[in-house]
């Protein structure tokens, strides 16, 4: 084959520091991206990785290919609870995985340096962990490969030796990685047939890529796909999977590209090509720099990001910080109005700036529908021990802990539901599992302290709501705890101020305003000091609606200035003659945040959409 | 090889072993000892027990403050062995604990402890005396392993465990499965070669099934019986199976116990394996009522089961009606020869004992009958008053049995020589099954149980899985897991079963030799 000849390139150098002030430069913002911009502590929050020192634990990852790194994951995976830990580990990683690309390039013997293409991996594994979903597993698994590879290209380029080594390193990739030894045997395979020019030698490596999971299906439990894939983020459709794919695409096409029949091809025309090293060294950085802040920034989706960040703040109670965020949305995702509503009583404003927030038409946005639950059932977990269903809260507790393993949120809310229900020993049984934990024994401790010692039991806050509101009679929980739910919750105990007022929501989302002068009633007996804002709206709603010319005895408890500004609202509702187009941007920008507000789009929206429903049609 | 290499091997092969066996040994001798007055305190607790001549050691915890101890374990027999330890974990050697069953069938073996406290005072207890039967328990175990949920199941295992060691095998693992369920795996006879186990959902739901260890999916919804099968029992023919079809619903309550289930429908019905034919005869399928648990007499001549009346669904919450449906035992004679089944008998009203009767088990002797009587309904592993009852079948006479505890005691499984059974307890912590053991001897007397030994003696305290269905069975699960797993997922293969119609179905496949089961190799 005849090649072109290509001019050879001026020798000037571009300073040593250079190369090493860019990588020094370039894993400085990755380590501020990832600390800033992607926080490590949401990646821990979405995954919840488990770890435990417990033989038992252990043994359940040794018995399948890829199970110790995934092991080793849940370990490593601790520090990403501390974003600071977090960012550096995963920068650690990143740089490693820089490290080992640029030991497989020089392995390859390229003419010159290879530019910044050792850092191109890294930057994508970054924009990986910008999707929150990939365990650092999945690092593991290319630091292996890498490092496989990497030490394959040094073997004795002769047939015998580098067949042993595919076979022998396969062999122990596979139990450590599973689907990430198909990556080392894809490299091996591409070095050996296009490099050292032995397709036969290729032909055997893959022969022994295809035995090795066949083979492995006698001695451990997997599915033919399982056998091949597990580990391997390839059959995902979303962008996780995407970068996935690029990232193992990368490595074979590298190897492809340092072929020397290639390194003599130019990549650009001739008069494309930049002389100056500098020059060059210069727009390589740029080019770098933006592929860095492409992955990881690209990949971020914001309402994920979003539901993320106010879900970690619901599980650390940090109620202001979730009001904040959800009033800067216009049209949230139903589970953040979910923890949005939670968040505003447990600020004590719930029935009066409940419309202050878009809600949905209809409850959905007060209580998890049924397939929102069953898909984050630690949180409905939490909401029914807010709510006082304790039984239910161990219920879900139970079923997150099949569907997330023995997370330290889950061990904790099931030992103190136990312990609540009175369930000792099942608590016990909790807590030695959590003195397992890296960093669990506290809590632990603090809670078998509570077991013992009943003035520590009355001195906590979660146990003392749990006591509270325990349920006494029992009745059938239902999903989506509808109305009948809190009239149960509310026979139990009568001063159950959340089934109260989460009572009192459902019917003003609904659009129910018959049972509000025994709403009225029970805030009196609960001694509030006042009636909530919306209350009072709805109680002048309703008696507008009635056409009574005399107000009933409930609206006594209502002030003069609602009824007022009830009467401006009818006014600007009146003085746009029936197009609720405009009257609407009117009535928003006075009466946004009001009942009225709501009932006048809803009414608007033509009921449209009272069942539950995921969509996002907001009142404004 | 060269001299200094041969020097330090030496080393390594003589001194290191001697040196590693003294440390081993190194409490030093107990001074004065001064007896506590009692036994010790062990978790779990295995004192006053029969123990199989074959089961695995009984390591345990000392519940006492010990920073060191000395077992002395002796039979009747004079042999046995000394152990000294570190902490409070006791973990006894596999050949002595081996040897000294061995030597003592039929006596009594005793442990003295004698343990050191944190003032470095020793102090003997009264010696734990268990009785070494002469039978021998089943060599192996075969339960679910997975988290107690109701809704989800991630994390679902059918596992095998050798009982004269702390050998596990995974069976059948749902992550393998597209996070499908399985349930209520059933032996023949306590072999191995014909089993089945009921899937559902993912791959698909059917029944897989293994006969003479090859397994292949097995459908046997029909038109006439609609629902998947479930609690099945074999037939002592080996080729014909009972099981019953319902549609089960659950639901939970907010206080008390928590999780609740009844049945919408149920019937029983047959099924000719080797003809793939399915029937629901009348007398064992009553519109009217509500039959499940079915469990074939060992000579085939009879069928026991549960009935309940079907209620009327209007209200049920509100009137509380699932608490009104108690299951009677019931049995139906049965005709190998031809198939038919006689007119149900009541074999214990629900109306004399109050309580519903659940999961009849006849002995392999065909003496007993064990099964379960809990407040209402038939999923008895949810009712915490669930009780083992055990019937003398030559009197009718039955009683409450004493290995009964506070929680629930249920689903039960004899051995092959009818003298052990296991069951599935929550007495521990109220919401963990685990598997325990008791021996039956000829009068029906029930020894007290104790439960399956681990290796890590602190397991039981710290294992957030449930075990349930515990099987007894004689040898190890065929064919191999590959092979198991590759079945269930073949769904392409699935035998669909047809239905028998209303003329066969009072004599399910008698005589029918079509032989269209043709497992997969």
């Amino acid at each position: 084959m005849k090649t072109r000849t290509v001019k050879p390139e001026p020798q000037a150098k571009i300073p040593s520091a250079w190369p090493i002030v860019r990588d020094a430069a370039f894993f400085t913002a990755l380590f501020l991206i990832l600390l800033l911009r992607i926080d490590p502590s949401l990646i821990y929050h979405r995954q919840s990785p488990v770890f435990l020192l417990a033989f038992d634990f252990a043994a359940g990852f040794l018995n399948r290919p890829g199970g110790p790194f995934e092991w080793l994951s849940g370990l490593l995976s601790q520090a990403l609870f501390s974003p600071p830990a977090g960012a550096a580990l995963l920068t650690a990683m990143a740089w490693a995985v820089s490290r080992l690309t640029g030991a497989l390039i020089r392995g390859l013997r390229p003419p010159d340096r290879f530019g910044f293409i050792h850092l191109v991996p890294a930057a994508l594994l970054t924009g990986l962990h910008a999707c929150y979903t990939v365990p650092l597993s999945a690092d593991l698994g290319l630091l292996a490969v890498l490092a496989a590879a990497a030490a394959f290209v040094r073997v004795r380029p002769k047939w015998a030796p580098r067949l042993a080594a595919c076979f022998i390193i396969s062999l122990v990739l596979y139990y450590l990685a599973a689907g990430f030894f198909l990556l080392f045997t894809l490299l091996c395979v591409l070095i050996e047939a296009v490099h050292a020019k032995r397709p036969a030698s290729g032909a055997v490596m893959t022969a022994a890529a295809v035995l090795i999971p066949t083979a492995a299906r006698r001695f451990f439990i997997l599915d033919p796909a399982g056998a091949w894939l597990s580990l391997l983020d390839f059959k995902r459709t979303d962008t996780a999977g995407a970068i996935s794919l690029l990232l193992a695409a990368f490595f074979p096409a590298l190897v492809l590209l340092l072929h020397p029949v290639m390194r003599r091809r130019p990549l650009l025309p001739e008069r494309f090509r930049i002389r100056s090293p500098r020059v060059r060294f210069i727009l390589q950085t740029a080019a770098l720099a933006v592929l860095a802040a492409a992955a990881a920034v690209f990949p971020i989706e914001k309402s994920n990001r979003l539901l993320l960040t106010v879900d970690k703040m619901a599980r650390f109670r940090q109620w202001e910080r979730i009001l904040n965020l959800a009033s800067k949305e216009a049209r949230p995702p139903l589970t953040v109005t979910f923890q949005a509503n939670r968040a505003l009583y447990h600020s004590g404003r719930l029935l009066d700036d409940l419309f202050t927030l878009p809600q949905p038409f209809g409850p959905s946005g007060l209580a998890l529908p049924r397939k929102f639950s069953e898909s984050a059932p630690l949180q409905e977990s939490d909401f029914c021990w807010d709510l006082g269903s304790i039984d239910e809260s161990r219920h879900w507790a139970l079923e997150a802990l099949s569907t997330d393993g023995e997370t330290p949120w889950i061990l904790k809310r099931l030992s103190l539901a136990h312990f609540v229900l009175g369930d000792t020993a099942a608590a016990v049984v909790c807590l030695n599992r959590m003195d397992r934990g890296l960093f669990l024994r506290g809590d632990a401790a603090a809670i078998r302290r509570m077991l013992s010692d009943s003035a520590a039991a009355a001195g906590d806050p979660a146990v003392l709501h749990g006591r509270a509101v325990i349920g006494r009679t029992g009745f059938i929980a239902f999903n989506g705890h509808p109305p009948a739910e809190l009239d149960s919750l509310l026979r139990d105990h009568p001063d159950n101020r959340m089934a109260l007022e989460y009572r009192v929501a459902t019917d003003l989302l609904a659009g129910r305003l018959k049972d509000l002068p025994d709403f009225v009633r029970a805030f009196r007996a609960l001694d509030y000091p006042r009636i909530p804002r919306h209350v009072e709206e709805a109680l002048v709603l309703r008696w507008a609606l009635s056409g009574e010319k005399d107000p009933p005895p409930e609206m006594r408890v209502v002030a003069p200035e609602t009824v007022r500004r009830f009467g401006e609202f009818n006014r600007v509702l009146g003085r746009h003659r029936g197009d609720r187009a405009a009257a609407g941007a009117d009535l928003q920008a006075s009466f946004g945040g009001t009942y009225w507000y709501y009932a006048f789009t809803r009414q608007a929206a033509g009921r449209r959409a009272q069942a539950p429903s995921s969509e996002n049609r907001g009142s404004r | 090889m060269n001299h200094p290499f041969r020097c330090a091997l030496r080393l390594c092969l003589t001194v290191l072993p001697a040196a590693v066996f003294f440390m081993g040994c190194g409490s030093p001798d107990p001074g004065p000892v001064q007896a506590v007055g009692r036994p010790p305190v062990i978790e779990p607790d295995y004192s006053g027990i029969e123990i199989p001549p074959n089961l695995a050691p009984l390591n345990f915890r000392l519940q006492e403050k010990a920073e060191a101890f000395r077992i002395e374990a002796e039979g009747a027999d004079g042999t046995g062995f000394r152990i000294r330890g570190r902490g409070r974990d006791v973990i006894l050697p596999a050949g002595p604990w081996r040897r000294l069953l061995d030597a003592n069938r039929g006596r009594d073996i005793r442990f003295s402890v004698t343990v050191r406290d944190s003032l470095g005072q020793w102090l003997r207890f009264d010696p734990i005396v268990n009785r070494v039967s002469h039978d021998s328990i089943d060599g192996y175990l075969v339960y679910r392993k997975m988290p107690p949920v109701c809704v989800f199941w991630k994390r679902l295992s059918v596992v095998e465990r050798n009982l004269g060691s702390f050998k596990e095998r995974v069976i059948l693992d749902n992550r393998a499965m597209r996070d499908g369920c399985f349930n209520c795996h059933t032996f023949y006879g306590n072999r191995t070669d014909r089993w089945l186990v009921h899937l559902r959902g993912a791959p698909s739901t059917a029944m897989l099934l293994t006969v003479d260890g090859r397994t292949r999916l097995m459908r046997t919804q029909t038109e006439s019986v609609p629902a998947a099968a479930a609690y099945a029992s074999w037939h002592p023919d080996g080729r014909t199976l009972a099981f019953a079809n319902m549609k089960v619903r659950q639901f939970f309550h907010t206080a008390g116990p928590n999780r609740d289930v009844y049945d919408l429908t149920s019937d029983l019905a047959v099924c000719r394996i080797d003809s793939a034919v399915v029937a629901a005869p009348p007398e064992i399928a009553d519109p009217a009522r509500l039959e499940t648990y079915p469990a074939w007499a060992p000579d085939g001549k009879a069928l026991y089961f549960c009935s309940a009346p079907a209620y009327d669904t209007t209200g049920f919450f509100e009137r509380h009606t699932y608490r009104t449906i108690k299951y009677d035992l019931m049995k139906a004679s049965h005709d190998p020869v031809t198939g038919g089944f006689g007119r149900p008998v009541t074999v214990l009203a629900a109306a004399k004992t109050g309580l519903s009767a659940t999961h009849p088990r006849v002995s392999p002797d065909g003496r007993f009958l064990l099964f379960c009587l809990c407040e209402y309904g038939n999923f008895s592993i949810y009712r915490p008053g669930t009780d083992l009852y055990l019937m003398d079948l030559r009197t009718g006479d039955f009683r409450r049995l004493e290995c009964n505890s506070g929680q629930s005691d249920s689903y039960h499984s004899w051995s092959a020589n009818g003298r052990w059974f296991v069951f599935s307890s929550k007495r521990g912590d109220g919401v963990l099954a685990r598997p325990y053991f008791a021996h039956v001897d000829a009068d029906g007397a029930v020894s007290r149980p104790f439960v399956l030994p681990q290796k890590d003696p602190g397991l039981y305290g710290s294992h957030l899985y449930t075990f349930n269905v515990p099987e007894l069975v004689a040898e190890p699960v065929r064919p191999g897991r590959k092979q198991i797993l590759d079945a269930a997922l073949d769904t392409q293969r699935t035998l669909n079963c047809r239905s028998a119609g209303p003329a066969a179905a009072a004599s399910v496949g008698a005589g029918v030799e079509e032989q269209t089961w043709k497992p997969a190799r």
